[in-house]
């Protein structure tokens, strides 16, 4: 009884539109701290020391948007499946890179929403975690309101096998 | 029931694709017990799991068959229009319904209850061949949908290169746009400072200085970094605050003193830049460490960590 009410939970479309709009917002906020100072960003992004030189202004420039582009086609459920595995990457990208800088003891800030921040550890590396739930929950239930999810055809129009006992 | 309607059911029955190939004597037996019904839009007809009771002929409007899923989504199976019966697989298998039915469009239609309909399959048992055939063939076309639908679902499991490339490409586009426009916008491939310009000395020439020839060490770092541990006598100075800490205690200092300047990490060459700057103000004999604190550190040369600022 528990089992199966636990289960349309965590398998419900409307979980995971709640979800969507929550992952989504959250990026797009993220996004637009950093979209206007990409030079403090850069060196936020520089003291993780993971980045190597000749990349570091282009990601500092692309990154954040990347995140604002797929964080807003995730709300809108437009290419949602890619734009959810985008976020799941840069979610897994995010937390490698804290723990590496964790593991050396790095006295750096997160630079995740602007220049200041919160200084990297377990809690930084948790939310992503969770959040990083969310997208799996996303990219497996999202089925409500999509406007175009992605693959070769639009799964709208994919109705269930019903073989023959349709009527 | 006039004749004229009679002979109206009677059409309609014939041109309906269950009925239209059986033989005149049972649609005339159909036609005498079947009840006609019109049934505004919106309307559900049927509801899955309820008894099956009587089967209809679409004479005009359209109705949607369709079924809900375990998480509640409602999943359509069919469209049926004039001259389509839906309900008829209760009736033959003796179960509930497998499917809803809702009204599209005004439908008129004609029912056939369940007794007459077992009285008919009872009086002209050649009927129920005909509704095999018929079965038979909605299986068939089942089984042809199911295969079109597998391969579908299996590419829309897969997410295809081409939403990836529109997403990234999007955010580069506006990136780039942006990055142009944005008064803070930075160069994407900045230049760095000529190698060779500037010379390179080991820990060991830079100890020397430091302890003979009263070189300066300068960490580049940014203060964090310094605070955690730097070079033991070693000024801070970080790049981005380069002119508030040279006009402080830079600007009265004599050009020609020896100036050894190290921090560097893989994104920026913090002690390239700064060697730079300073050659720029003024300073003649500036030169980098080679391999920074860390070449330093591991030749056991004396450091200072978690200094008070």
């Amino acid at each position: 009884m528990i089992r199966s009410f636990l289960k349309a939970i965590i398998t419900s479309q409307y979980l995971a539109f709640v979800l969507r709009i929550f992952v989504g917002s959250f990026f797009l906020y993220a996004s637009m701290s950093k979209i206007p100072y990409p030079a403090q960003f850069a060196e936020a992004v520089a003291n993780y020391r993971l980045v190597p030189y000749w990349l570091l202004n282009v990601g500092a420039v692309l990154l954040p948007w990347i995140e604002f582009v797929s964080g807003l086609f995730l709300i809108m459920g437009f290419m949602s499946r890619a734009s959810v595995i985008l976020i799941g990457l840069m979610l897994i990208m995010f937390d490698v890179m804290v723990l590496i800088n964790m593991y050396w003891g790095a006295p750096i800030t997160c630079g995740c929403y602007d220049t200041v921040g919160e200084p990297i550890g377990w809690r930084k590396i948790t939310e992503n975690a969770v959040m990083l739930i969310f997208v799996v929950q996303i990219y497996f239930f999202d089925r409500f309101l999509i406007f175009r999810r992605g693959g070769l055809t639009d799964p709208a129009r994919i109705k269930v096998a019903s073989s023959a006992a349709r009527r | 029931m006039t004749l004229s309607d009679r002979e109206d059911i009677l059409n309609i029955l014939a041109r309906s694709a269950v009925f239209r190939d059986l033989p005149k004597d049972t649609l005339d037996a159909a036609t005498s017990v079947v009840r006609t019904l019109v049934v505004p839009p919106r309307t559900i007809i049927f509801r899955e799991g309820d008894p099956g009771d009587s089967l209809y002929i679409i004479n005009k409007g359209k109705v949607r068959i369709f079924r809900k899923d375990s998480s509640g989504m409602e999943i359509d199976l069919a469209t049926l229009g004039p001259g389509n019966t839906f309900g008829e697989m209760a009736l033959l298998s003796g179960e509930t319904r497998s499917a809803s039915v809702e009204v599209l469009e005004e439908a008129h239609l004609m029912v056939l209850a369940k007794n007459d309909f077992d009285r008919i399959l009872r009086d002209f048992p050649d009927t129920a061949k005909i509704f095999f055939r018929e079965m038979r063939r909605r299986l068939l076309t089942d089984e042809k949908r199911l295969e079109v639908e597998a391969v579908e679902a299996y590419r829309a499991s897969r997410v295809s290169w081409f939403d990836f490339v529109v997403v990234v490409g999007v955010s580069m586009l506006l990136a780039m746009i942006f990055n142009y426009s944005n008064p803070n916008g930075i160069p994407l491939f900045p230049q760095l400072p000529e190698r060779g310009r500037i010379p390179v000395i080991s820990s060991e020439v830079a100890l020397e200085e430091v302890q003979h020839d009263d070189a300066l060490v300068v960490d580049a770092m940014p203060d964090n970094f310094y605070k955690k541990g730097h070079i033991r006598g070693a000024v801070n100075m970080p790049l981005g605050i380069f002119d508030i800490v040279y006009t402080m205690t830079f600007a009265d200092e004599n050009k020609e003193r020896k100036i050894i300047v190290y921090g560097g990490t893989i994104s920026k060459h913090y002690d390239m830049e700064l060697a730079d700057k300073l050659l720029m103000r003024g300073f003649k004999n500036v030169s980098i460490l080679e391999g920074g604190l860390e070449a330093w550190e591991k030749k056991g040369y004396p450091v200072e960590e978690k200094a008070k600022s």
